[in-house]
């Protein structure tokens, strides 16, 4: 089935936040695994994969609308050298995420494509749950310190 | 944070730069390595971000203009 025009585009351009997240998220959470904090490594894994499935609907989507996935483009992989840190880049790329997918909504919506928008607007609901989930965590570590914070990351849940 | 991971460069690393004098862009590119043919060069299209880590700045400050950055070219494919 023939794209509306930029729908490609912001698909791909939606990829590339994807696979960079996916990336971030795995290296984060093996970084945690050798810290020590197993119950940390467990989350970023599982949000890594997530992401991975979100990447595995674009490239169908794209494939489905005749166009060519880029696999080649990714954005810079922000790995910090703290928990906390790690978590707060996480956050910016997650913000970046929900701005990225809202401007491509408001393009489908434009151009009337309600498939690639629904799909969009779900992964917008997953991104948003995920910004949701690191706020939390930073501001635990705001209130009860990161010394205990991190003390509840080291066994898994 | 990392700046570079193809050159494995911390902010840590770059702020004892920083402290040692080491902070222009060219110097700071030179002593880090980032012209090497190892490094992707992304890191070199934010070189302010690292001068300004450099000199004291905040490596949160630098990444928020890393990924805005690349939101704007995702904005406008």
């Amino acid at each position: 089935m023939q794209a509306k025009p930029g729908v490609i585009d912001r698909l791909n351009a939606i990829l590339t936040v994807e696979l960079t997240a996916i990336n971030q998220y795995f290296v984060q959470a093996e970084i945690c695994r050798g810290w020590g904090f197993e119950r940390l490594y467990h989350k970023l894994r599982e949000t890594s994969l997530a992401e991975m499935q979100d990447s595995q609907q674009l490239i169908a989507h794209i494939l489905y609308l005749e166009g060519v996935p880029n696999m080649q483009r990714m954005n810079q992989v922000m790995i910090g050298e703290s928990v906390a840190e790690c978590l707060q880049l996480d956050l910016e790329l997650e913000r970046g995420a929900v701005e990225t997918l809202r401007e491509a909504i408001g393009h489908c919506r434009s151009v009337e494509d309600y498939t690639t928008r629904r799909m969009f607007e779900e992964m917008i609901a997953s991104e948003e749950t995920h910004v949701d989930w690191l706020e939390s965590q930073l501001e635990t570590i705001r209130q009860v310190g990161i010394e205990n914070y991190l003390t509840q990351q080291i066994h898994k849940d | 944070m990392y700046v570079c991971l193809c050159r494995a460069v911390s902010h840590t690393r770059v702020r004892e730069l920083g402290q040692a004098g080491v902070t222009s862009p060219e110097a700071l590119i030179k002593a880090l390595g980032l012209d090497l043919a190892e490094c992707c060069g992304y890191c070199r299209n934010h070189i302010d971000g690292i001068v300004a880590i450099a000199q004291g700045g905040h490596p949160l400050e630098h990444a928020r203009s890393v990924f805005a950055a690349a939101r704007q070219r995702a904005d406008r494919p």
